[in-house]
């Protein structure tokens, strides 16, 4: 794995008349984990999906570090698609189309079965799949590919505690093996564990971008204390 | 009337080696038309899936406004195309040939109307997943085939059905010559005109008997996709 960066320049996204992203500059380091957080509507999920190419940038410009050129970014949806295939087959579907062969492929799927306890569902039909367990597919499919970039939207949201912290240690694990984390959360108790720096948007501005200590201890922004006093926490608290 | 003449007559009917060779004809012409307009469909769909200019947009208004064109048009485009001067030399004309390209030029319409309402159906559920997996068009277009192909096959069964039950076009192109053209509808309207209702009823079950058995197999598919 290589570390990454990625570095966005008065990145501004209009999308059905309206301004969604505000001129948003920031360089976000090659390694850790960022986390993007806010209210609902921010425009979390929005940089996601253009940091991704999915959304095109109506101004600005994404740029990523010259080691990134022509790596592999995956992308975890908050409510992930599968194809009408079995677990296994949506896994070496995901393969295939990264270049995988297909014994290849297969082979990469069982491990990734394995690692995210699906192995005893991989002949499943993957929309027959409760939320969580489509939440751990979607994670493995995203993983298979051994992206150097992942972004994760809201990947922990559908899961029960317990499965949630086992999400959280794989995110941890990937980001400690050099992949380069962009997690949008609501939990902050999340975001405090795992995340090394904030990025915090509000109607598509950045208000907050700094280390993670920072943004709970002093953000230095009445909206962003707001927010975090919202979510019941008081300043310099550790949750 | 007398109904024991127009059952029996029912009846020795299926003893008819000619019944059995207009239907094979019939079917023949309209799987033919059916397996030309449903890839020409799926071209079609194919360019105007992700296509979002104006042009696309007007062609896109076009096709379904083709649909509704009535089968004689295409007849008559047909026969002047067929009898022009390009095939003078090749005794085209009077052939199932020109009869299956001219059906497959009015089911084509239908076929990329419903194909292009199928994939767009799937691509607003799996579109954006497959994109973010990386997938490049050609491969999201089969994917999109393999994952709606109830659907195509239910859509496939339909054009052939209005192929089987047209009789404008095939009538003009065709001419309805016995042995070589004649097809259950046109059939059907020569026994009408001349005035052998029985036979022309008898005709008209077979018709119906196929229709049936066609909207059978498209129930039984929805059925089965939806479970």
């Amino acid at each position: 794995m290589r570390a990454a960066s990625v570095q966005f320049s008065n990145i501004t996204v209009d999308l059905r008349g309206a301004t969604r992203l505000h001129g948003l500059t920031h360089t976000l380091s090659g390694t850790g984990i960022t986390a993007l957080v806010g209210s609902n509507g921010a425009g979390k999920s929005l940089l996601l999906k253009v940091l991704h190419g999915l959304i095109p940038i109506t101004r600005g410009q994404v740029r990523w570090a010259k080691d990134l050129a022509g790596e592999r970014r995956a992308l975890m949806r908050q409510q992930p698609d599968f194809l009408r295939r079995s677990v296994q087959e949506n896994l070496v579907f995901a393969l295939e189309i990264n270049g995988w062969k297909s014994n290849q492929a297969r082979v990469r799927s069982e491990e990734m079965l394995d690692w995210m306890q699906l192995e005893q569902s991989a002949n499943l039909m993957a929309n027959t799949l409760s939320p969580g367990e489509r939440s751990r597919l979607a994670m493995a499919r995203a993983l298979a590919i051994e992206p150097a970039v992942l972004l994760l939207d809201e990947p922990t949201a559908s899961l029960d505690p317990e499965s949630a912290l086992a999400m959280e240690s794989v995110i941890s694990f990937v980001q400690d093996r050099g992949t380069k984390v962009i997690l949008v959360s609501h939990s902050l108790g999340q975001v405090r564990r795992l995340a090394s720096d904030v990025l915090m948007l509000d109607q598509g501005q950045s208000i907050f971008f700094g280390p993670t200590d920072k943004f709970f201890s002093n953000p230095g922004n009445p909206r962003a204390s707001a927010f975090l006093h919202g979510a019941g926490f008081s300043l310099d608290e550790a949750v | 009337m007398n109904w024991l003449s127009h059952i029996s007559d029912f009846a020795l009917l299926f003893f008819d080696a000619t019944l059995w060779e207009v239907t094979g004809r019939s079917l023949f012409v309209s799987l033919m038309a059916t397996l030309i307009s449903m890839n020409l469909g799926l071209i079609l769909a194919r360019c105007l899936l992700q296509a979002h200019s104006r042009w696309a947009k007007f062609f896109d208004a076009l096709l379904g406004a083709f649909v509704a064109i009535p089968a004689v048009v295409i007849g008559l485009l047909a026969l002047l195309f067929f009898t022009s001067s390009i095939f003078k030399e090749s005794q085209i004309t009077l052939t199932i040939v020109p009869m299956m390209l001219a059906q497959a030029l009015l089911l084509t319409p239908l076929a990329a109307t419903l194909c292009l309402g199928a994939l767009r159906t799937h691509f607003k559920l799996i579109g954006e997943e497959l994109v973010s997996l990386g997938a490049s068009n050609s491969a999201m277009f089969n994917v999109l085939i393999r994952e709606c192909w109830p659907t195509l096959i239910a859509t496939s069964i339909l054009v052939l059905s209005r192929g089987i039950a047209e009789v404008g076009t095939v009538l003009i192109i065709g001419g309805n010559v016995e042995g070589r053209t004649q097809v259950l509808t046109t059939l059907i309207a020569e026994k009408a005109r001349i005035g052998i209702y029985e036979q022309a009823i008898a005709l008209s079950l077979i018709l119906i008997i196929i229709a049936l058995i066609l909207s059978l197999v498209v129930r039984t598919l929805q059925k089965r996709f939806e479970t």
